[in-house]
Protein backbone atom coordinates (compact mmCIF):
# COMPACT_ATOMS: atom_id res chain seq x y z
CA UNK A 1 0.00 0.00 0.00
CA UNK A 2 3.11 2.38 0.55
CA UNK A 3 3.09 2.62 -3.47
CA UNK A 4 -0.81 3.48 -3.26
CA UNK A 5 0.00 6.22 -0.91
CA UNK A 6 3.12 7.51 -2.40
CA UNK A 7 0.53 8.15 -5.78
CA UNK A 8 -1.83 9.89 -3.15
CA UNK A 9 0.74 12.40 -1.85
CA UNK A 10 1.94 12.98 -5.75
CA UNK A 11 -1.56 13.54 -6.88
CA UNK A 12 -2.27 15.71 -3.98
CA UNK A 13 0.98 18.04 -5.08
CA UNK A 14 0.36 17.79 -8.41
CA UNK A 15 -1.11 20.84 -10.19
CA UNK A 16 -4.24 19.66 -10.71
CA UNK A 17 -4.18 18.53 -6.47
CA UNK A 18 -3.13 21.86 -5.36
CA UNK A 19 -5.51 24.55 -8.08
CA UNK A 20 -8.58 21.92 -7.54
CA UNK A 21 -7.90 22.51 -3.16
CA UNK A 22 -6.65 25.91 -3.59
CA UNK A 23 -9.78 27.60 -5.72
CA UNK A 24 -12.37 29.04 -3.88
CA UNK A 25 -14.99 27.40 -7.03
CA UNK A 26 -12.98 24.64 -8.57
CA UNK A 27 -14.01 22.03 -6.02
CA UNK A 28 -18.27 22.95 -5.49
CA UNK A 29 -18.25 23.14 -9.40
CA UNK A 30 -16.91 19.89 -10.27
CA UNK A 31 -19.19 18.60 -7.39
CA UNK A 32 -22.03 19.83 -9.23
CA UNK A 33 -21.09 18.05 -12.19
CA UNK A 34 -20.53 14.53 -10.22
CA UNK A 35 -23.84 15.17 -9.00
CA UNK A 36 -25.36 15.77 -13.10
CA UNK A 37 -23.43 12.48 -13.68
CA UNK A 38 -25.24 10.97 -10.59
CA UNK A 39 -28.69 11.22 -12.24
CA UNK A 40 -27.45 10.57 -15.93
CA UNK A 41 -25.46 6.95 -14.68
CA UNK A 42 -27.88 5.54 -11.82
CA UNK A 43 -31.19 6.65 -13.44
CA UNK A 44 -30.27 5.37 -16.62
CA UNK A 45 -29.03 2.33 -15.21
CA UNK A 46 -32.10 2.01 -12.63
CA UNK A 47 -34.55 2.37 -15.89
CA UNK A 48 -32.73 -0.90 -16.98
CA UNK A 49 -32.29 -2.84 -13.80
CA UNK A 50 -36.04 -1.91 -13.07
CA UNK A 51 -36.83 -3.56 -16.58
CA UNK A 52 -34.64 -6.60 -15.60
CA UNK A 53 -36.00 -7.16 -12.32
CA UNK A 54 -39.55 -6.52 -13.88
CA UNK A 55 -40.68 -4.18 -12.00
CA UNK A 56 -41.26 -1.63 -14.91
CA UNK A 57 -41.07 -0.88 -18.43
CA UNK A 58 -42.69 -4.52 -18.87
CA UNK A 59 -44.01 -2.92 -22.33
CA UNK A 60 -40.40 -2.89 -23.76
CA UNK A 61 -38.15 -5.57 -24.43
CA UNK A 62 -34.73 -5.85 -22.70
CA UNK A 63 -32.33 -5.81 -25.48
CA UNK A 64 -34.33 -2.50 -26.48
CA UNK A 65 -34.01 -1.19 -22.96
CA UNK A 66 -30.65 -2.07 -23.10
CA UNK A 67 -29.74 -0.87 -26.45
CA UNK A 68 -31.31 2.66 -25.42
CA UNK A 69 -30.17 3.03 -21.79
CA UNK A 70 -26.68 1.85 -22.40
CA UNK A 71 -24.75 4.73 -24.26
CA UNK A 72 -26.31 6.89 -21.33
CA UNK A 73 -24.69 4.63 -18.59
CA UNK A 74 -21.64 4.85 -20.35
CA UNK A 75 -21.94 8.81 -20.81
CA UNK A 76 -22.87 9.46 -17.05
CA UNK A 77 -19.86 6.61 -15.95
CA UNK A 78 -17.18 8.62 -18.08
CA UNK A 79 -18.34 12.02 -16.86
CA UNK A 80 -18.13 10.04 -12.86
CA UNK A 81 -14.82 8.66 -13.68
CA UNK A 82 -13.17 12.34 -15.27
CA UNK A 83 -14.97 14.54 -12.11
CA UNK A 84 -14.35 11.52 -9.28
CA UNK A 85 -10.36 11.91 -10.58
CA UNK A 86 -10.68 15.50 -9.97
CA UNK A 87 -12.33 15.56 -6.67
CA UNK A 88 -9.86 13.01 -5.72
CA UNK A 89 -6.44 14.73 -6.58
CA UNK A 90 -7.86 17.69 -4.14
CA UNK A 91 -7.90 15.50 -1.40
CA UNK A 92 -6.03 12.33 -1.80
CA UNK A 93 -3.97 11.31 0.77
CA UNK A 94 -7.38 12.30 3.29
CA UNK A 95 -9.47 9.98 0.72
CA UNK A 96 -6.48 7.12 1.01
CA UNK A 97 -7.43 6.77 4.61
CA UNK A 98 -11.33 7.07 4.31
CA UNK A 99 -13.12 3.99 5.28
CA UNK A 100 -15.87 5.41 3.82
CA UNK A 101 -14.38 6.39 0.63
CA UNK A 102 -12.64 3.06 0.34
CA UNK A 103 -16.40 1.24 0.91
CA UNK A 104 -18.12 3.46 -1.80
CA UNK A 105 -15.03 2.51 -4.22
CA UNK A 106 -15.42 -1.48 -3.32
CA UNK A 107 -19.31 -1.01 -4.04
CA UNK A 108 -18.29 0.41 -8.04
CA UNK A 109 -15.86 -2.43 -8.53
CA UNK A 110 -18.72 -4.99 -6.91
CA UNK A 111 -21.32 -3.06 -9.72
CA UNK A 112 -18.77 -3.58 -12.04
CA UNK A 113 -18.53 -7.21 -11.63
CA UNK A 114 -22.32 -7.84 -11.39
CA UNK A 115 -22.48 -6.23 -14.73
CA UNK A 116 -20.31 -7.95 -16.41
CA UNK A 117 -21.09 -11.71 -15.31
CA UNK A 118 -24.53 -10.30 -16.40
CA UNK A 119 -23.25 -9.30 -19.45
CA UNK A 120 -21.61 -12.55 -20.44
CA UNK A 121 -24.04 -14.48 -18.87
CA UNK A 122 -27.93 -14.10 -18.65
CA UNK A 123 -28.01 -11.45 -21.51
CA UNK A 124 -25.63 -13.62 -24.06
CA UNK A 125 -29.07 -15.54 -24.54
CA UNK A 126 -31.54 -12.49 -24.03
CA UNK A 127 -33.62 -13.41 -27.61
CA UNK A 128 -35.01 -16.40 -25.79
CA UNK A 129 -35.97 -14.50 -22.90
CA UNK A 130 -36.60 -10.88 -23.76
CA UNK A 131 -40.02 -10.80 -23.98
CA UNK A 132 -40.77 -12.92 -20.91
CA UNK A 133 -42.65 -10.21 -18.65
CA UNK A 134 -40.83 -12.22 -15.51
CA UNK A 135 -36.65 -12.49 -17.01
CA UNK A 136 -34.91 -15.71 -15.57
CA UNK A 137 -33.89 -15.16 -11.62
CA UNK A 138 -29.90 -14.28 -12.77
CA UNK A 139 -31.24 -11.37 -14.31
CA UNK A 140 -33.78 -10.51 -12.14
CA UNK A 141 -30.64 -10.67 -9.37
CA UNK A 142 -28.37 -9.07 -11.72
CA UNK A 143 -30.85 -5.70 -11.58
CA UNK A 144 -31.71 -5.77 -8.06
CA UNK A 145 -28.39 -6.43 -7.24
CA UNK A 146 -27.31 -3.25 -9.35
CA UNK A 147 -29.97 -0.98 -8.31
CA UNK A 148 -28.87 -1.66 -4.70
CA UNK A 149 -25.40 -0.72 -5.10
CA UNK A 150 -25.57 1.87 -7.26
CA UNK A 151 -28.13 4.01 -4.29
CA UNK A 152 -25.56 2.70 -1.85
CA UNK A 153 -22.41 4.08 -3.78
CA UNK A 154 -24.88 7.56 -3.89
CA UNK A 155 -25.31 7.04 -0.27
CA UNK A 156 -21.71 6.41 0.49
CA UNK A 157 -20.97 9.80 -1.81
CA UNK A 158 -22.99 11.80 0.80
CA UNK A 159 -21.34 10.44 3.40
CA UNK A 160 -17.69 11.00 1.87
CA UNK A 161 -17.78 14.31 3.05
CA UNK A 162 -18.80 13.86 6.64
CA UNK A 163 -16.61 10.96 7.61
CA UNK B 1 -40.57 39.48 14.64
CA UNK B 2 -42.17 39.38 11.21
CA UNK B 3 -44.53 36.37 10.80
CA UNK B 4 -42.73 34.58 8.59
CA UNK B 5 -39.73 34.73 11.11
CA UNK B 6 -41.93 33.70 13.81
CA UNK B 7 -43.12 31.01 12.12
CA UNK B 8 -39.99 29.25 10.74
CA UNK B 9 -38.08 29.67 14.22
CA UNK B 10 -40.94 27.76 15.43
CA UNK B 11 -40.37 25.29 12.95
CA UNK B 12 -36.75 24.99 13.60
CA UNK B 13 -37.56 24.75 17.35
CA UNK B 14 -39.82 21.75 16.83
CA UNK B 15 -39.32 18.19 17.87
CA UNK B 16 -37.93 17.08 14.36
CA UNK B 17 -36.06 20.30 13.55
CA UNK B 18 -34.22 20.48 16.49
CA UNK B 19 -33.73 16.25 15.95
CA UNK B 20 -33.15 16.73 12.75
CA UNK B 21 -30.31 19.76 13.69
CA UNK B 22 -28.57 18.15 16.46
CA UNK B 23 -28.59 14.35 15.83
CA UNK B 24 -25.13 13.45 13.86
CA UNK B 25 -26.38 11.54 11.55
CA UNK B 26 -29.58 12.52 10.74
CA UNK B 27 -28.86 14.99 8.55
CA UNK B 28 -26.72 13.52 6.13
CA UNK B 29 -28.80 10.80 6.01
CA UNK B 30 -31.74 12.72 4.66
CA UNK B 31 -29.50 14.33 2.72
CA UNK B 32 -28.52 11.42 1.25
CA UNK B 33 -32.25 10.48 0.64
CA UNK B 34 -32.70 14.26 -1.33
CA UNK B 35 -29.74 13.14 -3.65
CA UNK B 36 -31.25 9.40 -4.15
CA UNK B 37 -34.73 11.48 -5.13
CA UNK B 38 -32.84 13.51 -7.16
CA UNK B 39 -32.22 10.41 -9.40
CA UNK B 40 -35.95 9.42 -9.18
CA UNK B 41 -37.68 12.84 -10.37
CA UNK B 42 -34.62 14.74 -12.92
CA UNK B 43 -34.19 11.21 -14.55
CA UNK B 44 -37.29 10.46 -14.76
CA UNK B 45 -38.52 14.00 -16.36
CA UNK B 46 -35.34 14.32 -18.31
CA UNK B 47 -36.40 10.97 -20.12
CA UNK B 48 -40.04 12.04 -20.94
CA UNK B 49 -38.34 15.68 -21.34
CA UNK B 50 -35.71 14.15 -24.16
CA UNK B 51 -38.50 12.44 -26.34
CA UNK B 52 -40.39 15.68 -26.30
CA UNK B 53 -37.49 17.38 -27.63
CA UNK B 54 -36.92 15.38 -30.40
CA UNK B 55 -33.79 13.46 -28.75
CA UNK B 56 -34.74 10.48 -27.97
CA UNK B 57 -36.72 7.06 -28.27
CA UNK B 58 -38.45 8.50 -31.19
CA UNK B 59 -40.66 5.25 -32.23
CA UNK B 60 -42.02 5.66 -28.74
CA UNK B 61 -45.27 7.33 -28.85
CA UNK B 62 -45.28 10.18 -26.40
CA UNK B 63 -48.04 9.40 -24.34
CA UNK B 64 -46.17 5.89 -23.70
CA UNK B 65 -43.40 7.77 -22.23
CA UNK B 66 -45.12 10.21 -20.25
CA UNK B 67 -47.54 6.70 -18.50
CA UNK B 68 -44.43 4.73 -17.82
CA UNK B 69 -41.82 7.71 -16.21
CA UNK B 70 -44.31 10.50 -14.69
CA UNK B 71 -45.28 7.61 -12.10
CA UNK B 72 -41.89 7.86 -10.92
CA UNK B 73 -41.02 11.53 -11.40
CA UNK B 74 -44.28 11.85 -8.80
CA UNK B 75 -42.64 9.42 -6.66
CA UNK B 76 -39.33 11.14 -6.72
CA UNK B 77 -40.97 14.42 -6.54
CA UNK B 78 -42.92 13.16 -2.88
CA UNK B 79 -39.59 12.06 -1.14
CA UNK B 80 -37.82 15.61 -2.78
CA UNK B 81 -40.72 17.42 -0.90
CA UNK B 82 -40.31 15.42 2.70
CA UNK B 83 -36.68 14.66 2.53
CA UNK B 84 -36.48 18.51 1.14
CA UNK B 85 -38.69 19.65 4.38
CA UNK B 86 -37.08 17.92 7.08
CA UNK B 87 -33.48 19.30 5.58
CA UNK B 88 -35.18 22.94 5.58
CA UNK B 89 -36.80 22.38 9.11
CA UNK B 90 -33.21 22.03 10.80
CA UNK B 91 -32.07 25.32 9.76
CA UNK B 92 -35.23 27.20 8.73
CA UNK B 93 -34.51 30.54 10.02
CA UNK B 94 -31.40 30.35 8.11
CA UNK B 95 -32.26 28.89 4.91
CA UNK B 96 -35.26 30.80 4.25
CA UNK B 97 -33.19 34.06 4.23
CA UNK B 98 -30.80 32.65 1.78
CA UNK B 99 -30.93 33.99 -1.95
CA UNK B 100 -29.64 30.80 -2.82
CA UNK B 101 -33.13 29.32 -1.01
CA UNK B 102 -34.83 31.39 -2.81
CA UNK B 103 -33.92 30.83 -6.25
CA UNK B 104 -33.92 27.50 -6.16
CA UNK B 105 -37.42 27.82 -4.71
CA UNK B 106 -38.13 30.26 -7.50
CA UNK B 107 -36.79 27.37 -10.35
CA UNK B 108 -39.03 24.68 -8.81
CA UNK B 109 -42.12 26.83 -9.04
CA UNK B 110 -41.11 27.98 -13.01
CA UNK B 111 -40.93 23.73 -13.53
CA UNK B 112 -44.08 23.40 -12.15
CA UNK B 113 -45.95 25.89 -14.26
CA UNK B 114 -44.05 24.67 -17.41
CA UNK B 115 -45.24 21.61 -16.75
CA UNK B 116 -48.80 22.64 -16.22
CA UNK B 117 -48.80 24.63 -19.43
CA UNK B 118 -47.67 21.95 -21.40
CA UNK B 119 -50.28 19.46 -20.01
CA UNK B 120 -53.16 22.06 -20.37
CA UNK B 121 -52.10 22.67 -23.46
CA UNK B 122 -50.54 20.88 -26.34
CA UNK B 123 -50.51 17.32 -24.40
CA UNK B 124 -53.94 17.83 -24.66
CA UNK B 125 -53.85 17.16 -28.25
CA UNK B 126 -50.61 14.61 -28.11
CA UNK B 127 -53.44 11.95 -30.01
CA UNK B 128 -52.70 13.95 -32.96
CA UNK B 129 -48.58 14.22 -32.88
CA UNK B 130 -47.82 11.31 -30.24
CA UNK B 131 -45.55 9.79 -33.20
CA UNK B 132 -44.68 12.17 -34.96
CA UNK B 133 -41.81 15.04 -34.39
CA UNK B 134 -43.44 17.29 -31.33
CA UNK B 135 -44.51 20.47 -32.17
CA UNK B 136 -42.29 23.64 -31.11
CA UNK B 137 -44.31 24.28 -27.75
CA UNK B 138 -43.51 20.52 -26.85
CA UNK B 139 -40.46 20.51 -27.72
CA UNK B 140 -39.80 24.12 -26.08
CA UNK B 141 -41.16 22.95 -22.79
CA UNK B 142 -38.76 19.66 -22.58
CA UNK B 143 -35.44 22.15 -23.20
CA UNK B 144 -36.62 24.29 -20.46
CA UNK B 145 -38.02 21.79 -18.27
CA UNK B 146 -33.94 19.59 -18.37
CA UNK B 147 -32.72 23.09 -17.76
CA UNK B 148 -34.48 24.30 -14.61
CA UNK B 149 -34.23 20.59 -13.08
CA UNK B 150 -30.80 20.64 -14.14
CA UNK B 151 -30.42 24.10 -12.33
CA UNK B 152 -32.29 23.36 -8.92
CA UNK B 153 -29.44 20.15 -8.95
CA UNK B 154 -26.62 22.93 -9.28
CA UNK B 155 -28.53 25.43 -6.89
CA UNK B 156 -29.13 22.62 -4.74
CA UNK B 157 -25.46 21.79 -4.41
CA UNK B 158 -24.63 25.74 -3.46
CA UNK B 159 -26.90 25.94 -1.09
CA UNK B 160 -25.27 23.25 0.88
CA UNK B 161 -22.37 25.50 1.50
CA UNK B 162 -24.04 28.84 1.17
CA UNK B 163 -26.54 28.09 4.50
CA UNK B 164 -23.78 26.27 6.43
CA UNK B 165 -21.61 29.77 6.01
CA UNK B 166 -24.03 32.22 6.25
CA UNK B 167 -24.22 34.06 9.54
CA UNK B 168 -27.23 33.85 11.63
CA UNK B 169 -29.76 36.71 10.64
CA UNK B 170 -30.79 39.29 13.17
CA UNK B 171 -34.41 38.40 14.77
CA UNK B 172 -36.77 41.04 12.80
Amino acid sequence: MQILYSLCRWLDSSFMGTSIHDSAWLFPVIETLHLFGVVVLVGAASVLDLRLMGVAFKDYTVSMVADRFLPWIWVGFVLQVVTGILLFSSEATKMYSSDVFRIKMLMIAAAGINALVFHVLAYRSVGRWERDPVAPLSARFAGAFSILLWFGIVGAGRWIAYS
Amino acid sequence: MTPAYAFFHWLMQTYIGTLMRTNDYLFPTVEALHIMGSVALVASTSILSLRLAGLFLAEIPVSKIAGQFLPWAWLGFGCQVITGTLLFMSEATLAYANVIFQIKMALIVLAGINALVFHQTVYRRVKTWDLSNPPFSARFAGYVSIAIWFAVVAVGRWLNSSVANSPPPPPM
